[in-house]
């Protein structure tokens, strides 16, 4: 999918489709970002490949989950109104030098993307029942990956 | 915004599958035409008797072989056809907004609906066990075997043209019986989509057929001495005064579904809020296509004096214009879009005609979908805005006719006996539903209203796969209903064994 992840939900109120693109879009560059990582700083690839598995583990969880429980969320569109996600829509994409630059900017788009999760997650939680659980996992797999990118900057 | 590609591509020219094999009609040809931008997608022959009469020949002489096919070989096959519709998941809901107009999301949640039918159909080898009992008397054992029937004919609506012959057919097959199954000529796509995946799935040729058509089809179908039921979801007129009537003089075993005017309750306490949100779905998904939309919202001042009903009523109708007035519209591929268009013009002008009447007989313009935006450059031919109207009553023909189209009816109850009575007095009982936090009152209407599917603070009452659909009164024909329990009685005859050995 073509475009930045700020116009992908810009120009128009949020449908369930829109907000799930997004999380797919989100996970897959962040996935994108991880691969990067790994091929420029080869002694953390355990570490950045982690980060990318979870990535694409809550890929296939939140659409699958979206694609399995969309019937009952048929009043999704009117949970998400007034989400903004463009707050969230910034993935970095080439890696910097600086192993300690790169790891800021992980944790940081770590956090966003936990922040993201929860935000979509409680607008949702009364109107929806699985896909809230769905994104409270992703986001506590996103919260495990800033953990570890902490703990390597701390080394 | 994103807008999905297309998975249909060009003009396809459909043929009937009969017997395993595509053949092209010797009828004339109609458009399919995607409402959102008028461009033809496809062209459904209008087939002939003599297509029928083969059809139900193929299928007749399949059906031999398939009943005695183990049930669990059988589910095997929907289990397969079941793991298709998954993997063309994004493809099959596509397709549906291209041929219906409705949103990716709103197709999605069919795809889902439908796809879950194949999944309760798939637990045959249970769902149609017998019962028996030892010593009805003294040394003698009685038996109830569930036992197909032969051929049935599915005649499926424009509103859900991918679900709603999936309410029937995997029941059917999966009982053992073979299927014709007869798309709306409006939007055929996606049923001529799930004959190519049954036939992948590895479905024996002649069980599962599409013939395409119109009322030559449909009559023949009604006539025809080879087949056993037919299962039919439309109108109320044609359900009522052609299908139900004519299947009882051919004998046939018939499931009719028609029209509907659902009413909505809204009581003192209930949370506005999120009654908003599932009545914006109820009143305008799918455009308000949809048998089981709410039409008609009564605030209902149950425990109040008039000062304090006009009060609720003023807050009730301002959030209700609010959230209305915010909704988008424009072609169902384009994740911007909330609504989209009516399934074609004609049925647009109808509906323009039934607000038209409203205002002619005193009702309020609250919300005139008349006048609309759309996303993106659309002809406007088939598109409609949210209308609201306002100080209607039960009386106006608003209310009491089924509009089928993004319209909703503001209206008035002193008491909630009041709210049921004006229920009662419609002609149809598909759907009703109340907004509450009071268990007594939700009780009673439960155990009061005469509606075939109720909701409890539940906008759209969509009986889950393993539920009936029912339904009542001018809404519904026949005994058992689709889904569920009600169509393995339906699909199977319940043949009785008496046993004893000297």
């Amino acid at each position: 999918m073509g475009g930045s992840l700020t116009e992908q939900v810009s120009g128009g109120p949020l449908t369930a489709s829109a907000v799930m693109r997004f999380l797919d879009e989100l996970e897959a560059r962040s996935e994108d970002w991880y691969q990067a990582l790994a091929r420029a700083f080869p002694a953390q690839v355990p570490t950045f490949q982690r980060c990318a598995a979870i990535c694409a583990r809550n890929r296939m969880q939140v659409l699958r989950t979206y694609q399995e429980t969309i019937s009952d969320a048929l009043e999704a569109g009117y949970a998400f109104e007034g989400l903004d996600l463009t707050q969230y829509s910034d993935v970095p994409t080439v890696a910097p030098a600086e192993l300690g630059q790169a790891l800021a900017q992980s944790v940081a788009l770590e956090e966003r993307a936990a922040a993201c999760y929860e935000d979509v997650a409680t607008r949702s939680a009364r109107l929806l029942a699985t896909i809230p659980r769905a994104l409270q996992r992703a986001a506590e797999g996103r919260c495990r990956n800033a953990a570890a990118l902490r703990t390597l900057q701390n080394l | 915004m994103v807008v999905l590609s297309e998975p249909i591509q060009g003009i396809r020219d459909l043929e009937n599958y009969i017997d395993g094999f595509w053949e092209p009609s010797e009828g004339p040809l109609l458009d399919i035409v995607n409402p959102a931008n008028l461009q033809t997608i496809g062209r459904v022959p209008l087939s002939t008797p003599a297509e029928l009469d083969r059809a139900v020949d193929a299928a007749t002489a399949a059906f031999d072989d398939w009943r005695r096919t183990p049930p669990l070989a059988r589910a095997r096959c929907l289990l397969r056809l079941r793991d298709l519709m998954e993997q063309h998941f994004e493809e099959l809901s596509r397709i549906q907004t291209q041929e219906h107009g409705k949103t990716i999301d709103e197709s999605r949640g069919e795809t889902r609906r439908g796809i879950e039918m194949v999944e309760v159909a798939a637990g045959i080898p249970s769902l149609m066990m017998g019962k028996n009992l030892e010593d009805i008397a003294s040394g003698i054992d009685e038996f109830l075997i569930r036992q197909p029937l032969g051929v049935f004919a599915i005649i499926g609506p424009y509103n859900f043209p991918f679900m709603v012959p999936l309410w029937f057919a995997p029941f059917a097959v999966a009982t053992g019986n073979c299927i014709i199954v007869k798309p709306s000529s409006e939007d055929p796509l996606s049923q001529v989509r799930i004959a190519e995946l049954a036939e992948e799935a590895g479905i024996p040729n002649g069980v599962w057929n599409i013939v395409h058509g119109g009322r030559d089809v449909v009559g023949a179908m009604l006539d025809h001495p080879g087949i056993q039921g037919i299962c039919f979801v439309g109108s109320t007129p044609v359900a009522k005064d052609v299908i139900y009537p004519r299947c009882g003089a051919t004998g046939k075993r018939v499931i009719a579904q028609g029209g509907a005017k659902n009413y909505a309750l809204v009581m003192p306490d209930a949370d506005l809020p999120h009654t908003i949100a599932a009545c914006m779905t109820s009143f305008y998904g799918n455009a308000g296509q949809r048998c089981l939309a709410n039409a008609n919202l009564v605030v209902v001042g149950e425990g109040m004096n008039e000062t304090e009903l006009e009060a609720r009523y003023a807050e009730v109708a301002e959030a209700f214009v609010a959230a209305a007035r915010g909704i988008t519209i424009g072609y169902g591929l384009d994740e911007a879009v909330q609504m989209g268009p009516l399934r074609d013009p004609g049925k647009k002008q109808n509906v323009v005609r039934h607000i038209e009447g409203a205002l002619a007989e005193g009702a309020t313009l609250l919300l005139d979908g008349r006048e609309f935006t759309t996303i993106g450059d659309l002809p406007p031919d088939a598109f409609l805005g949210p209308t609201v109207l306002g100080d209607v009553t039960p009386e106006m023909a608003v209310a009491r006719e089924e509009v089928f189209g993004p319209v909703a009816a503001l209206m008035r109850a002193r008491d909630m006996d009041e709210a049921i009575a004006m229920i009662h007095g419609n002609p149809f009982g598909n759907a009703a539903s109340i907004f509450t936090n009071n268990g007594r009152w939700a009780r009673k209407f439960r155990y009061v209203v005469q509606c075939g599917n109720i909701g409890i603070n539940i906008g759209i009452v969509a009986p889950m796969a393993f539920f009936p659909f029912s339904g009542m009164k001018d809404s519904f024909f026949g005994v058992l209903h689709g889904q569920g329990e009600d169509v393995i009685r339906f699909f199977t005859e319940s043949k009785v064994v008496i046993e004893r050995w000297f």
